[in-house]
């Protein structure tokens, strides 16, 4: 049906274009024009779909004339303000380009104005799948979510599971070995509540609470050679503020690390990563698979009333993929508590030169913390920053890079400070990101009428191959491995 | 006698949109109106296009579009009398084909159907999917009746058979079974297997694409109800219903029922009498108090909560009219009340029980908790429900979140009944003049100075902090003091009181905080003379009468 609606469009977006009235001549304002989503300035990938924006400034009629610097160039009308423009022209503008020019006219009561052209930089291609969980920035109860995958270089969408068919049970964590959609894993919860983990079509459902644990595994993020995943086990809660810009608060009373052994179907926890007085949690494997970094803090007592005392450290223990063996001692890497900072959600560049983390005031669940932000840490230097390009007054949060390095997701709720939007940024060697720009649509509108989140944004550089179908079947009549 | 039915029923139309036009105003009035707080139509091809991808999705728009105009009581029982019309007019037209002009059975046969989605309308929790979905599957019986050439009808049911269970879920059965019946009728064999048979291939289909988890689920009229409701076996009756009447037509000339005038006059009182069957009387008269909050008609809540004590909810209802009238610490206790729970209900996991929740703490003036409920409840909704984004929206203006406000006002501009509204608040915020606009400024001033933690429990400590930050806000003092008289927690009550006696929010003790401050101090003078309690004075005891009955429980 998706596709069905999508050819119709494109068939009426083509005859739309085929009478488009040629771009007429107007006065210049030297000024650049308001658009949604902005646009301006960014630098994307040489596979991405058009990016289809709506000027804000009032008009009765607008043109947008795309010129790439190959020479190519193409104009599009439009009577409402939104600008779509052309999949197979955009193609063509942007193959050759290193930069695209838009200029933008408008027509408002007789009276035409042309903007100042801006510009969309075009640099290396980016892996071609985007895959998040979509769901309302919520409270306590849900509804509806899903796990969704779509498609960079064209606006469609598919599901990877959506809860109508697992009987509305939330599900969470979607993670892939190495951006590579073939293995991956996500957690579902209440009625077929398990982990699952697909390798190339073969699933495999976990009954992941073991005796000592203090939750069915969290947090995952895998080995690179597949074999283990590290996960966290948390015992979560969530609270309301009565008047706090954050809303929410969600807090760990406890939790650790266990790496999770594919294998064998046995979980590793060694005591350095369960410490009572500690916190361990959000654990990330180095690229070369022998260093496991993860977040701790020192157990401040009774929560909610000391949640705002608690911050978390960055930390990193050797690892020995072989016999699976941890090393005999935890580094400390940021002291974040020293500064009264907090990090979260440590990721490393595949290249293994780059670490970015989330950094905010106390606490562990970022989203919710309007001052959190993205730092970059070069990793054979030690010196971390702010990575000032890239974050804005509201949330950054979860972040993940594309296989190649070169590119980052990031969820933002820049828009409008409740609703998490997928932001996608240019990283160069010197570790100089660009303006990020958020994930375009087919209508430029979408942003603006979603309720929903996109949460978890995970690149890979292939689509998930297993079906809707061969999951819920799964979760409704598969037997669940106990993992030892 | 025959003659004159058939004569008579020549205006059965009309009677049937006449008597459901009578039926919901004497079964209450109010419900179709109630449906539309939770549901309306939003012209956004992004929502439309994602809500048609799925199972059941085009009827659930249509439904949607139907919806949209029930704000006004009378206009949307005229609206739903023509809709149980349609479905009558189209089955009559297609059970007067399988029947072989049998027109007196064919004329009453389709009032069972109509009798009782009326019924279910009432009494069951389902959507309007329910009423549209039927009218979707009578509605191609009807064009399947129009074509002549057997095997050209049996291709159309072939093909609508899989493209109904896609658009409108569960009803499809009903379609199904009534198409095979009338070709097995027409003495066409293949009918035997053939439209089961697409039926179930499609039904796989279907769950292998991604659209059902299984079959129970596609057969389930739990696609026509909030999830989180499982309907009852009686919620089926109407579809057997229409394959009774199928059937029966189908017999007619063979059982002799159409000469049978005394078997259809049965037949319309039996539709009469379901529809006017009535499950749960109460439900109605939530639905008019709801209606009524919602049009601020307070004085008239008051009168109608005054005849009925028999469930904490009037007391609600009663209790949130009192608070946004001011006259909470006057009259509480002139009703009777049955604890915390006669002001604020915890909330269950119901849509209209959150949205109940949320409506006390917004006349209390805790925003955020407010706030909170409106989200649950409206994501419980599909976020379709107008009557909880424009809460949003004040809300988060409240908490002078005005980026996130214009987004929920940005959706109800592409509403019908709302885009007026929200087009003038959105303007509003940008010219910066939007706390002039309704009580949003009151509201913004309940906003506690400081932040805490909120929960159930925690409800005083909000309002004490909300007090703290605006003392000049007597209608959130007269509940977090009514708070503690209905908790008998009299210290705190003494505590608040002292705290903020004299201030705006309380520069004189409300009739009920002064019996009580009586009875804490009764034998003080000096602590009487301090609040301007004569110690004379015998108060007339509701207070006393409440606090003594909780004890002696």
């Amino acid at each position: 049906m998706r596709k069905l609606s999508a050819a119709i469009i494109a068939a009426v977006s083509a005859m739309i274009a085929s009478c488009t009235p040629t771009p007429p001549e107007a006065t210049p304002t030297g000024t650049l024009p308001s658009i949604y989503p902005d646009y301006t300035g960014v630098t994307m990938p040489r596979n991405i779909c058009p990016p289809n924006f709506m000027i804000k400034q009032e008009c009765d009629r607008a043109w947008a004339i795309v010129s790439g610097s190959s020479g190519y160039s193409f104009s599009t009308y439009s009577s409402n303000g939104k600008i779509i423009l052309d999949p197979k022209s955009w193609q063509k503008a942007i193959e050759e380009s290193d930069s695209i020019a838009i200029s933008i006219i408008t027509e408002k009561d007789g009276q035409r104005a042309k903007y100042s052209d801006f510009a969309i930089y075009i640099s290396s291609c980016i892996d071609p799948y985007l895959t998040y969980r979509r769901i309302e920035p919520g409270y306590e109860h849900y509804t509806e979510m899903g796990i969704y995958q779509r498609c960079l270089q064209s606006y469609d969408e598919r599901a990877i599971i959506d809860n109508s068919l697992t009987n509305h049970g939330c599900m969470n964590c979607h993670s892939f070995c190495k951006q590579d959609a073939g293995k991956f894993l996500f957690h579902l919860r209440a009625e077929y509540g398990a982990t699952y983990i697909v390798d190339h079509g073969n699933i495999e459902k976990l009954n992941t609470k073991t005796k000592n644990a203090i939750s069915n595994f969290v947090y995952p993020y895998w080995h690179p050679d597949g074999r283990y995943v590290a996960f966290s086990t948390n015992n979560t809660q969530q609270i309301f503020h009565a008047c706090d810009p954050n809303r929410i608060e969600v807090f760990d009373h406890e939790s650790d690390v266990v790496v999770y052994d594919v294998e064998n179907h046995k979980a590793l926890a060694p005591a350095l990563l369960s410490s009572k007085n500690d916190m361990e949690t959000f654990p990330t494997f180095s690229p070369d698979g022998k260093t496991l970094y993860f977040c701790s803090a020192r157990n401040q007592g009774t929560m909610p009333d000391s949640c705002k005392k608690v911050r978390y450290n960055l930390m990193k223990i050797s690892f020995e993929a072989g016999n699976g063996s941890f090393g005999g001692k935890v580094d400390t890497v940021i002291n974040a508590e020293k500064i009264h900072k907090s990090i979260s959600l440590p990721r490393i560049s595949p290249d293994g030169r780059w670490m970015v983390f989330v950094m905010m005031d106390y606490g562990t669940f970022s989203i919710w913390h309007q001052e959190a932000d993205l730092y970059l840490m070069d990793l054979a230097t030690g010196e971390y920053s702010n990575i000032t390009t890239i974050n804005s007054p509201r949330p950054e949060s979860y972040h993940s890079f594309s296989s190649n390095g070169e590119w980052m997701v990031l969820a933002s709720r820049r828009d409008d400070g409740l609703y998490t939007r997928p932001y996608i940024t240019h990283i160069d060697e010197n570790g100089r990101f660009s303006k990020p720009f958020v994930l375009p649509q087919r209508d430029p509108e979408y942003y603006a009428v979603c309720l929903k989140s996109f949460n978890i944004p995970e690149l890979s550089k292939n689509a998930v191959e297993i079906s809707q179908y061969e999951i819920s079947n799964a979760a409704q009549n598969m037997e669940a491995i106990n993992v030892k | 006698m025959e003659n004159r039915i058939k004569a008579a029923i020549q205006h059965l139309p009309w009677a049937v949109f006449a008597i459901v036009a009578v039926l919901n105003l004497a079964l209450g009035k109010f419900n179709l109106c109630y449906m539309e707080q939770w549901q309306t139509f939003i012209y956004d091809a992004n929502i439309a296009g994602e809500r048609i991808a799925e199972m059941n999705g085009a009827n659930y728009l249509l439904s949607l579009l139907i919806i949209q105009f029930f704000t006004d009581p009378y206009l949307a029982i005229l609206i739903n009398a023509a809709v149980l019309s349609c479905i009558y007019l189209l089955q009559r037209d297609f059970l007067m084909r399988i029947s072989q002009h049998s027109v007196l059975i064919s004329n009453t046969l389709p009032l069972i159907t109509v009798g009782m989605v009326l019924a279910m309308q009432y009494n069951t929790n389902l959507f309007y999917t329910y009423t549209t979905g039927i009218l979707m599957a009578s509605l191609l019986l009807w064009i399947s009746s129009l074509i002549n050439n057997e095997w050209g009808r049996l291709a159309f049911m072939a093909a609508s058979t899989p493209l109904l269970i896609l658009a409108a879920g569960p009803v499809a059965t009903a379609y199904m079974a009534i198409a095979t019946l009338s070709g097995i009728r027409a003495g066409n064999r293949i009918y035997y297997l053939g439209l089961p048979l697409v039926f179930l291939i499609s039904c796989a289909a279907f769950i292998h694409a991604g659209y059902a988890m299984n079959l129970v689920q596609i057969l389930s009229l739990r696609q026509y109800a909030d999830i989180r409701i499982t309907p009852s076996l009686m919620s089926y009756e109407c579809l057997i219903a229409m394959v009774v009447s199928a059937f029966l037509a189908m017999m007619a000339r063979k059982w002799r029922l159409d000469g049978n005038a005394w078997l259809c006059v049965g037949i319309v009182a039996v539709s009469v009498g379901i529809g006017f069957v009535q499950r749960n009387r109460n439900n109605e008269i939530f639905k008019e108090l709801n209606y009524l909050s919602r049009h601020q008609q307070y004085g008239r809540i008051i009168e109608l909560c005054a005849q009925n004590n028999s469930n904490v909810l009037f007391h609600n209802y009663r209790n949130m009219a009192l608070g946004e009238m001011g006259l909470l610490g006057d009259s509480l206790f002139s009703y009777p009340n049955m604890g915390l729970a006669s002001i604020i209900m915890q909330s269950d996991k119901s849509y209209f029980m959150k949205a109940m929740y949320c409506d006390a703490q917004y006349a209390m003036g805790n925003i955020a908790a407010a706030q909170q409920y409106a989200f649950e409840s409206l994501q419980m909704t599909r976020n379709t429900s107008p009557k909880m984004l424009m809460r949003l929206a004040e809300t988060n203006i409240a908490f002078g979140e005005l980026d996130a406000a214009r987004k929920y006002l940005h959706i109800l501009s592409k509403t019908l009944a709302y885009s007026h509204q929200a087009n003038e608040m959105i303007s509003m915020i940008d010219s910066g003049q939007i706390y002039q606009y309704g009580n949003l400024a009151e509201k913004r001033s309940c906003m506690p100075a400081h932040d805490s933690a909120m929960g159930f429990p925690d409800m005083d400590k909000i309002l004490e902090l909300s007090l703290e930050a605006n003392p000049a806000n007597s209608k959130t003092m007269q509940y977090l003091g009514s708070l503690y008289l209905l908790e008998k927690n009299m210290e705190r009550f003494r505590q608040v009181v002292q705290k903020f006696y004299g201030t705006p929010c309380l520069p004189k003790l409300p009739r009920y905080f002064e019996e009580a401050m009586y009875l804490i101090h009764s034998g003080n003078a000096d602590s009487l003379a301090k609040y301007h309690i004569d110690s004379q004075m015998e108060p007339a005891g509701n207070y006393k009468k409440y606090y003594l009955t909780r004890l002696a429980q």
